[in-house]
């Protein structure tokens, strides 16, 4: 049958994800061979009504359309097992919590009120799939060669928010977290924010101090930075957005650090020792962080041009419409 | 395998309009269908018709063949008739005539009239009366006169009077 069956009856795809403001979408079709998207489109801030419009043309031509989306928010995460005593041990409440079993292996969750929110978002449209942005994570790190050699911290990045995942060889999954940016801080799902605080934090600061580590603050990584940027941080305003830009960046690869720190210290995860960073970057983060990466944690840094919408296209043919 | 915190939601096959082009082919379809049924059901009916029609055509020529038959018999029949009738009438007129010929002193005994001829037997008292009252008017009618004179005890004559070529047949010696 082939791209024949996009003529007769054929089973469509709305996929989208949020940047920002801007709505990343695509459109394209399900068939035996694989998903194939035709058209992408990007709707910028105020542009939700044209989204939603577009959505309704397309329900209105193709009825098999569906839709599916992964959710950013930040109270989700993703513990190692399935099941009832996995739950009780990350002290996920199924009551209040979305829960898919994954491989059998983990689970990835989202808080259903924040689920809810989302979909509220999107009134005007009926979503098929919702997936949890660990899941298109962990299949992106799975295909590439690198994580059956190596145990590998894959991170999803867009502005003021990432998503990190990690996969050991030998354990598979082992750790999942979502760190929202800006503040310095990472906000982490609802055990861990319980769990471990300002002990932690503290923790970090008195081992930094024991190792005599230049704090990454310290460093002169602005000068740098300069050095590089060269002509483009002529005029001043160029100056304070390389400013915002280095701080966001050293605030980022802070998060970043004390999300594999905690992996190393909590019992519940398997133990695996990261040696990879892998950054699926939506942004412009790059070489600043895989120099970070490089130069603070001794790890290989790598960025790799994420395509949600591609991702999220395999899996929707993967799970079966 | 699943992925997705919820389940795809059940889709239609077909949007509005093409839902509507639909019902509207079948409806087409089902009337189509029903009009080439009405058709061939008619088609049956008359089929059957034009069967009952050559039969009875071919019952009609049968009856036709008969009755021309019978009306060839009864012209055949009434032909017969008139002729029989025609004879009849003739032999009757000969007869009249035969008896209005013979004279009242002779008397016959027989006479027998056929197509070729008439034969009279009978009785006279001479043979004068006879040749002159008898003989003549039969002459007059038949060619050929052959008369047989036998004596009789009491002087009277026996005659076996033959007489051929009916001069009305139009036979000649």
């Amino acid at each position: 049958m082939g791209k024949l069956q996009r003529y007769f009856w054929p089973k469509s795809l709305l996929l989208f994800y949020l940047r920002d403001e801007t709505i990343e979408a695509a459109f394209g079709y399900l068939e035996k061979d694989g998903p194939d998207l035709v058209e992408r489109r990007r709707f910028g801030p105020g542009e939700k009504g044209r989204f939603e419009a577009w959505y309704r043309e397309l329900a209105e031509i193709y009825p098999q359309t569906y839709v599916g989306t992964f959710l950013e928010t930040v109270k989700q995460g993703a513990f190692p097992g399935c099941g009832p005593r996995a739950w009780q041990m990350f002290g996920i409440e199924s009551a209040l919590n979305n829960v898919v079993c994954i491989d059998g292996k983990w689970s990835a969750y989202v808080s259903s009120v924040e689920m809810k929110w989302f979909e509220q978002r999107f009134k005007a449209m009926t979503f098929d799939y919702l997936f949890s942005p660990f899941v298109l994570l962990y299949t992106s790190i799975r295909r590439h060669e690198t994580w059956r050699r190596q145990c590998c911290c894959a991170v999803l990045h867009r502005k003021g928010l990432a998503f990190l995942v990690i996969v050991s060889p030998d354990e598979g999954f082992c750790y999942a977290q979502a760190l929202a940016l800006g503040s310095g801080d990472a906000v982490l799902d609802g055990t861990l924010a319980t769990d471990e605080t300002e002990e932690e934090l503290a923790f970090d600061l008195d081992m930094l101090d024991e190792e005599d580590v230049e704090p990454i603050e310290d460093v002169d990584v602005f000068g740098e930075f300069k050095e590089e940027s060269g002509e483009s941080a002529e005029s001043e305003a160029g100056d304070e957005n390389a400013l915002e830009m280095l701080e966001y960046n050293l605030n980022f690869f802070e998060a970043i650090k004390e999300a594999i720190e905690r992996f190393y210290k909590d019992d519940r995860y398997p133990r695996a020792f990261v040696e990879r960073v892998v950054l699926y970057d939506l942004e412009e983060t790059g070489d600043d962080f895989v120099r970070y990466v490089e130069d603070e944690l001794f790890m290989e840094g790598a960025v790799v041009h994420a395509d949600p919408l591609q991702i999220m296209a395999e899996l929707v043919a993967e799970e079966g419409a | 395998m699943r992925y997705s915190f919820i389940h795809p939601k059940p889709k239609r096959r077909l949007d509005r309009e093409s839902r509507l082009l639909g019902v509207f082919f079948v409806i087409t379809l089902l009337m189509v269908v029903g009009f080439s049924l009405f058709l061939w059901i008619k088609k049956g009916m008359l089929v059957d018709e034009i069967g009952q029609m050559d039969g009875e055509i071919r019952h009609f020529k049968e009856e036709r063949a008969d009755y021309n038959r019978q009306i060839e018999r009864i012209l055949a029949l009434s032909g017969k008739y008139e002729a029989i009738q025609t004879g009849n009438t003739l032999l009757k007129e000969s007869i009249r005539n035969l008896f209005d010929l013979v004279p009242d002193q002779i008397t016959l005994t027989k006479a027998m009239l056929n197509r070729d001829g008439l034969v009279l037997y009978g009785v006279t008292p001479t043979k004068e009366v006879y040749n002159y009252l008898l003989l003549a008017p039969l002459k007059s009618v038949f060619q050929r006169n052959t008369t047989t004179f036998y004596p009789l005890k009491n002087g009277w004559w026996r005659f076996v009077s033959v007489n051929e070529g009916s001069m009305e047949s139009g036979e000649e010696e």
